[in-house]
């Protein structure tokens, strides 16, 4: 009988799967039984809601119109074990090499990054962000539209501040 | 498959390229130039016009393109102009015509203020008619971001519009 | 005259939750003389929009356009030299025409790039559309931190190799530029 519910179970979740899963969904599939991760959503409805409130003023305006080229948004974090995770992260990318891309990648003294995306005809249509920083981990996947402008947008209206750097 | 002829399927469209590119352009000499140079670019890839899903989309696109190309080129007034409408008092004149004259100016300068993808997307749907899908054919968007863009578009139109009129009056 | 339902369609209509026929209701109603006063602000946009559409280009538009377009192609007949390319000029327009509809057709699906994912699986944990903005944006940010965390150390790294290179070329070079 369990044995019946496993297999039906799997039949279940591969007919999912074979639409598209984006990064986090993968994951989080991979990884049901744990409970040391926690998973963030947003989906393209509430995107939309968010679009929709106003913004108060200059910087909010900014970071609509970048969240503009967004359709949804998943978060995975955990706040131990990040070597582990991070290492689980990377195995996923590599059975996908096809699919993803990588874009940036960095490895500090006490941070591990990378940041991948999946292009479709030259426009970024998934980014996924690893990264792994004193044993916390975390994803940071969106689903969108998002061109050369966005990335470009991305990285010069949020220049971080230097003061507290390390 | 209908054969598509110039006479009969794209110069028809002059007007409606006409009025987005002046809407992007807000000159009308340069719009009608983009609209020639719209149709001669059409015109030299009349080879694939059966391959093209909707021919009209696609003519608008190229216009859009291009008025963009060209108001780039010229760029940088047109950002700073927000400020000034909302200096301008509106006099309330006795004279009804001349308040709505002067209505209309006000509504025309609020929605050429509005960023150029708002003010396209604005133009596409509230004075083309078009569906929210053909919009984003043509800005080559999803129809999440176009009712998005819309939706503020409208929302800054009508804030605007009513403090401006509530100071009037 | 009962007004409510106007209203709820300009209520719907800055929501953007009305459909094309019921946006022209609503033109079609601000165009009436006889506006309640209450709705009589919004009178001039949908009177505005109307209008917008009456633009048209100048009527010399049509012998203009037509006259660059039907205006004779080629005039090489006196260049018998071209003759003997002739099978050339062919091959290579074939290719033009290759190349040019491999764009085109790249861009025309372009233009509706669809996202094939399945967000049905997507369980908003936000009901609140405030609180995920800043979820939202806290995570951008963090994002955005990373490309410049890495632009900066790419930078680094290249001014590093640029002053090795010039330690390369240049013999007078002190030992002291050297790739950290």
């Amino acid at each position: 009988m369990k044995r019946a519910l496993t297999i039906g179970c799997t039949i279940v979740f591969t007919a999912a799967t074979a639409m598209a899963q984006d990064f986090v969904s993968r994951y989080m599939w991979e990884n049901k039984h744990d409970t040391l991760l926690h998973c963030v959503s947003v989906s393209p409805k509430m995107m939309e809601e968010v679009l929709k409130t106003d913004a108060k003023d200059e910087v909010q305006e900014e970071m609509r119109n970048i969240m503009m080229d967004l359709k949804s948004m998943q978060i995975v974090s955990s706040q131990t074990k990040g070597d582990f995770y991070f290492n689980k992260a990377e195995k996923i990318i590599e059975k996908n090499i096809n699919r993803f891309e990588p874009f940036i990648s960095f490895n500090d003294s006490n941070e591990n990054c990378r940041i991948m995306v999946r292009k479709k005809e030259g426009v970024i249509i998934e980014l996924v962000m690893f990264s792994h920083k004193n044993d916390h981990f975390r994803i940071i996947n969106f689903t969108g539209c998002m061109n050369e402008h966005f990335i470009d947008n991305l990285a010069k209206t949020m220049i971080p501040k230097q003061e507290d750097k390390d | 498959m209908q054969e598509i002829s110039f006479r009969n399927d794209i110069l028809p469209l002059k007007d409606k390229l006409f009025r987005l590119a002046l809407r992007i352009t807000q000159n009308s000499a340069e719009a009608e130039d983009i609209v020639q140079d719209t149709m001669i670019k059409v015109w030299d890839k009349r080879n694939e016009w059966q391959q093209l899903e909707s021919l009209e989309a696609y003519c608008l696109t190229v216009c859009r393109n291009l008025a963009i190309d060209r108001s780039q080129l010229k760029a940088t007034q047109n950002e700073e102009l927000t400020e000034e409408t909302q200096e301008k008092p509106d006099a309330s004149s006795p004279y009804e015509d001349l308040v709505h004259e002067e209505r209309m100016q006000l509504v025309h300068r609020l929605f050429n203020q509005l960023p150029e993808k708002q003010r396209s997307i604005m133009q596409l749907r509230d004075i083309e008619g078009k569906s929210y899908k053909e919009i984003a054919d043509i800005l080559n968007l999803t129809e999440e971001q176009v009712k998005v863009n819309l939706f503020r578009a409208r929302q800054r139109i009508k804030q605007q519009y009513t403090k401006i009129e509530n100071y009037g009056l | 005259m009962d007004y409510k339902y106007i209203e709820q369609l300009l209520e719907r209509f800055w929501q953007c939750e009305t459909s094309l026929e019921e946006e022209q209701i609503l033109r079609t109603f601000f165009q009436q003389k006889e506006i309640p006063a209450h709705l009589l602000s919004y009178k001039h946009l949908f009177v505005y929009e109307q209008t917008a559409k009456e633009v048209k280009l100048g009527n010399d538009f049509d012998a203009k356009i037509l006259a660059r377009i039907e205006k004779p192609v080629v005039t090489a007949h006196h260049v018998p030299f071209s003759r003997h390319l002739r099978p050339l000029f062919k091959a290579a327009a074939v290719v033009a025409i290759i190349l040019s509809l491999g764009t085109a057709a790249q861009r025309s699906f372009h233009r509706d790039i669809e996202t094939d994912y399945n967000y049905d699986t997507y369980k908003d944990t936000y009901t609140d559309p405030q609180v995920a903005y800043g979820e939202i944006s806290e995570a951008l940010m963090s994002v955005s931190e990373s490309i410049n965390k890495y632009q900066e150390q790419y930078a680094n790294d290249s001014v590093a190799v640029a002053a090795a290179n010039t330690e390369d070329n240049s013999q007078v070079a002190p030992d002291s530029i050297k790739k950290e």
